[in-house]
Parts: structure tokens; sequence; C-alpha cells
């Protein structure tokens, strides 16, 4: 598995590079967009990296490749779902680092991560990555990429509203720690879900 | 040792349909699958890869089944496909990085043995390399986890005389250890009458034969003679006849008996693999079309 993940990270590097300027861009672009910000750019960087991934694959025929090497379909399936938590992981230490710094240097736009934003950026990305996965697998990446880019648009058009969210009632009487886990229990439950039918339909695809 | 055995392999298509197909190769050989493009071919190596998933029969390598046991049978296996299906933007080297790791019997010295014998250079990227620079990568990345059985799917078309007899003498280096085989589908036959132990001939989806290719020359002749030769139901000898103004050219399954009937009034040649698929392929599509 650990292979698959470092096939996934290391077969694309100039485009994962390229994400992760996107990520780095877009904070200081997007910089007064508050709790929503890591959300935000996380998501799109999430989105360019897992596309380009999906459609290099497809445009190379990978499948055929990794089908014949010693690897389960089902291995092949979760390293896509753990790509999208190492690229989780690997953009808010990004986001910390340059928030403390920020901070040092009384820049102060970008705002320190509390764990309901991590987990805000979390639940998005699982959305996004929980609801392609699968349709990847079924109609392919090229026919999949409008779902993706909507849901990316809509990433961008629901981020201001995440404060006036935030600011209900029914959220604001949360705990920071619960509000964070209630949205973790949300992703991962998008992930279990989604997984499964990835895995299934994966599974029963001749290739 | 039974290496690969198929056994009523079934997969049922829209428009195309692999019934019962079966057929074995031990150890130590090498077969040619060989048949006319759309045949089955490559639609059976996928079932022997579990790339698509069968609709009925049995496939099994070294005696197990090949989506139970897949993943370690899949170890010994090597697996050379009609594209190289790589990552076009990496070097080789990159892409060997991403290969290599999967296997627990991967050997780098052999593989830089492959790399030299081949003149490959790691630091070439795949898109730049040729169609015959990109088979010769994906032998070396196939044989280099000391694979004990070699599949390849169509692997000399489109290579030039020179890479194809490379590919052939080093076939032919392989099966020197009894414990390896190859299974190789082309519709190059003559590849074949160089380096086949045995023959299965496909067409439109069923098994035609399943022979030693030394059992195949010796039972099989090419026949010429005049017209007047075909009398008295002579042409049933025949897997097939062709005429023309001057005479006959036919393949007759029973060399001895024709030549026990025609004598030296006909003029008998040893038949090749190309001679075998072309008359059972055109006798079988003629059964189908009446």
């Amino acid at each position: 598995m650990l292979w698959l993940i470092k096939k996934e990270l290391t077969a694309n590097v100039r485009y994962m590079l390229v994400g992760f300027g996107i990520f780095l861009a877009y904070l200081f672009i997007f910089a007064d967009n508050g709790a929503g910000l890591f959300m935000l750019c996380l998501t799109i960087c999430v989105y360019s990296i897992l596309a380009t991934n999906m459609s290099l694959d497809e445009r190379y025929q990978i499948d055929r490749l990794l089908t014949v090497l010693p690897i389960r379909r089902r291995d092949v399936v979760l390293s896509k779902y753990l790509l999208v938590f190492v690229l989780f992981a690997l953009c808010l230490a990004v986001y910390v680092v340059l928030s403390l710094a920020s901070a040092a240097v009384g820049y102060g736009r970008i705002p320190p991560i509390t764990f309901p934003a991590a987990m805000l950026g979390l639940f998005a990305v699982n959305l996004y990555s929980g609801v392609t996965l699968p349709l990847c697998y079924k109609f392919g990446a090229q026919a999949t990429r409008y779902v993706g880019l909507a849901l990316f648009l809509a990433a961008f058009a629901l981020s201001p509203l995440i404060p006036r969210i935030a600011g209900t009632a029914a959220i604001s009487s949360l705990t920071d720690g619960a509000l964070g886990l209630l949205l973790l229990i949300g992703a991962l439950v998008m992930h279990g879900v989604s997984f499964a039918l990835s895995n299934a339909l994966y599974a029963a695809k001749d290739l | 040792m039974t290496a690969l055995e198929v056994k009523n392999l079934r997969k049922k298509y829209d428009k195309f349909e692999l019934k019962d197909v079966s057929f074995k190769l031990e150890s130590g050989l090498i077969m040619g699958f060989i048949g006319p493009n759309g045949a089955g071919k490559s639609t059976t190596i996928k079932a022997i890869l579990n790339q698509i998933h069968k609709d009925g029969g049995e496939i099994l390598l070294w005696g197990k089944d090949n989506v139970r046991y897949e993943t370690e049978l899949k170890n010994r296996v090597g697996v050379v496909l009609d594209e190289g299906y790589f990552y076009g933007h990496l070097s080789l080297k990159r892409m060997k990085d991403l290969i290599a790791p999967f296997y627990k019997t991967w050997d780098e010295k052999e593989y830089r043995r492959y790399l030299s014998d081949f003149r490959l250079d790691e630091g070439k990227k795949i898109s730049e390399l040729s169609k015959g620079m990109r088979m010769k990568y994906a032998i070396a990345l196939a044989l280099s986890h000391k694979a004990d059985l070699l599949i390849m799917d169509e692997p000399t078309s489109g290579l030039d005389p020179m890479v194809r007899e490379e590919l052939l003498e080093l076939l032919r280096r392989m099966i020197q250890d009894e414990n390896k085989s190859v299974f190789f589908s082309t519709h190059i036959t003559s590849d074949l009458d160089k380096v086949a132990d045995r023959i299965a001939l496909i067409n439109d989806g069923r098994l035609l034969f399943d022979q030693t290719k030394d059992e195949l020359t010796e039972r099989h002749a090419i026949v010429k003679g005049p017209l007047s030769l075909l009398t008295d139901g002579a042409e049933s000898m025949f897997v097939g006849v062709r005429k023309n103004g001057y005479g006959f050219e036919a393949l007759t399954g029973d060399a001895a008996a024709a030549r026990r009937r025609f004598g030296d009034q006909a003029v008998f040649e040893r038949s090749t693999v190309e001679d075998l698929m072309l008359y059972y392929v055109r006798r079988d599509n003629d059964a189908l079309a009446h």
C-alpha cells in the first residue's frame, strides 16, 4: 500500500507541485476568508491534483499496468482515497507553518488554524473526492471532470457562507471540539461509503 | 508441471464471445497463441490476468486459481502488453522505480543487464522511445523479477525484423531454464516457426487446435498438383483447397495418406504456421457462413 501511495505522489510530481503552488497562491489571494480559508485553498489544491491524477491514469491506461502487477484492485482504489488524506496532511502542515510565520512577521491575514477549520477542510475534500472518485471509476475521468468542476465552483460560491453558518445557533452552541469531531465523523462516513462504492465499481470493471 | 491451464473459458460481449476455450502450457515450453485480429487472443490474455471477469470456466497458474491467488501468482508472471501502458512523461528510471517495489523478487542487476543488452538509456522519457525500444523496455521490466511465466500480447507487431529477432533470441535463452514458460500471442506467425513448441489457434472465440508444433508440421503438408487429381472425393482430404488455372494448392491434415494417394503426381511441401492459420481459419469462416 505504501508503494501505491508513493506512486500516487511521485508519478506526477510536476502536477503535484503545481497543486501546492496553487494552494500557496490562493492562501494569499483569498486571505480574507477567515475560517473558510484553509478549506477553500485545500479544496482547490486537492481538486487540481486529484483531477489531473485520474485523467493521466486514464490517458496512459495505467489500470492495465496496475492489473499486471501483484496488487489487489482494492488497494489501487484505497490508494486514491488515502492520497486525499496525505494531501490534507501536507496542506495542513504548510498552512500551520505559514500562519505561524505570518503572525510572527505581523502579516496577520492568514489566521491560525483551529480544529473545526481543519476538519471543515477534511470534510470538503472528502465530499469532493467522495462524489468524484466513484463517478470516475464508473464513467472515466474525462466524463467526470464536469462534476468535479461544479463541486470546485460550489466550494468557491459557498465559502462566504461559512462564517454565517458558523454563527447560527445550532453551530455556535457546539464547542470547537464537538464541531470538529462532527465534521471529522462526517468526512470519515463519506469516505467509507464512497470507498465501498468505488471498490465495488472497480472490482466489477472489465479493463 | 503445467504452468498455465485454461479450462472451458467463457466470456460474452455484445458482439463477441469466447466459447469454451481450453488449452494447457507445460513448463519449459513456448506456446504461440495465434489467430486473426478480433479472434479472442487479447480477451483470453485479459482473462488470464484477471483484467476482465470471465463468465465461466477456470484458469489455473501452476495449479492455482488465477483470481483467488492473484497477487501471489502475479509475482511469478511477467507481462508484455501490445502497448506499454506507462506514464509517457516519466523517464525509464522513474517508471522502473514505481514498478520494481511491487515485486518481491525484483533483481536490479538483471534489470541493468537488460538495459545494457537493449541499449536503453534510463534517462530518456518513455514518450521519446520508438515502439521497438518501448517494447524492449517492457520486456526488461517483465523479465527483471525472475518471472516463471512470460505472457506477451502481440509483442512483435510493429517491430522491425532486427528487433524481432533479438526478442526471439531472448525467448530461446529464457526457455533454457525448464521452469520457465512463454505464452505468446501474435498474428506474425513466422516468429512462431522459429521459436514455438506448441501452437494454439483461435478463431471467432473458439479454439480450433492446440498441439505441439512438431505434431502439426508432421501431420500437415502443403500439396500442389494439377486439377485432374481432385477427383473421387480427393478434396475431402484437405483442410482447404485453392484452385487456379494451372492447378491447385491445398493443406492436408494427413500428409501420409495424401502421399499414398497422390504419390509422385503431386508436390509436397512442409507447411508453415501461417499456412495452418490461413487454411484452418478460412475453413472455419466458411463453415460459420453456411
